[in-house]
């Protein structure tokens, strides 16, 4: 099992694609959030987080994902996730973040639905 | 506990060590045939509890923690043992889950988790040492080898 985080970006049209995969544990989880941040910084507003490729998450990358949609609704946007694993998504629904994210099955679904949801 | 074979590591608290005391853990359960679904959630249990040992426990740089893990034919068990500050996770208020993005507090999770993914969960301060005991059981029909990849 990886022990790393690989963090990838792709723009789709106007909607920057972050690819996160590998391990998003304490060690590796600042990577990610030096990378959504600095999206935001730069201005973007719609985001959306591929988890196709990622293994493994504890609360630490659950907190930089929480904190990447706190900045992005209170100025308006939205961050989005898609192709969550099973194991993966039962820890989204142990810590109520099925609730607080729009979760697609893939990423055509994530970037053709709405950007308001 | 008979039948069990015991694995112990003490590694200095630090970020650097965290993935020596979870490979251990994960190592020893995959050896011993447990489902894939129990190895990742035994070792998100371990990454849990010893990252708050490494972040809180000590005085940043010092002091050690110690990973056990038993595995009988019935059952995975792991304690975590550090000699930092008394601390019982388990008197810790479980998070209100309830509120939107904007009420939701950063962090906290980790003890949710832990609970949440494990059948047993056990606490004890004896000796100057905080003692977190963790244990999933083999369930009747689940697979006794690899066969359940994610």
């Amino acid at each position: 099992m990886s022990t790393i985080l690989q963090v990838a970006e792709e723009r789709r049209g106007d909607i920057p694609v972050v690819f996160l995969k590998g391990r998003m544990d304490a060690t590796t989880s600042p990577d990610a959030e030096a990378h959504i941040n600095r999206l935001i910084d730069g201005g973007d507003r719609q985001l959306v987080v591929d988890l196709s490729g990622l293994e493994y998450i504890s609360s630490a990358g659950l907190r930089v994902l929480l904190s990447g949609l706190k900045r992005l609704k209170s100025s308006g946007g939205m961050l989005k996730l898609t192709a969550l694993a099973p194991e993966i998504q039962k820890v989204f629904d142990i810590a109520g973040f099925n609730r607080l994210f729009p979760i697609y099955r893939n990423l055509d679904e994530a970037l053709g639905a709405d950007p308001a949801r | 506990m008979t039948g069990g074979v015991t694995r112990r590591l003490t590694v200095p608290a630090t970020l650097g060590h965290l993935e020596a005391l979870t490979s251990m853990v994960t190592g020893l359960l995959r050896e011993h045939g447990f489902p894939e679904k129990t190895i990742f959630e035994m070792d998100l249990a371990v990454d849990e509890a010893c990252t708050n040992i490494i972040r809180y426990a000590y005085t940043p740089g010092e002091g050690e923690v110690t990973v056990e893990c038993t595995v009988t034919p019935t059952s995975a068990t792991v304690c975590i043992i550090d000699s930092g500050h008394p601390f019982d996770p388990l008197a810790v208020e479980p998070p209100d889950l309830s509120g939107g993005v904007e009420d939701r507090p950063i962090g906290g999770l980790g003890v949710h988790l832990i609970r949440n993914l494990m059948d047993t969960v056990t606490y004890e301060y004896s000796g100057g040492k905080n003692i977190l005991c963790m244990t999933r059981f083999r369930k009747p029909g689940e697979p006794a080898s690899e066969s359940d990849h994610l």
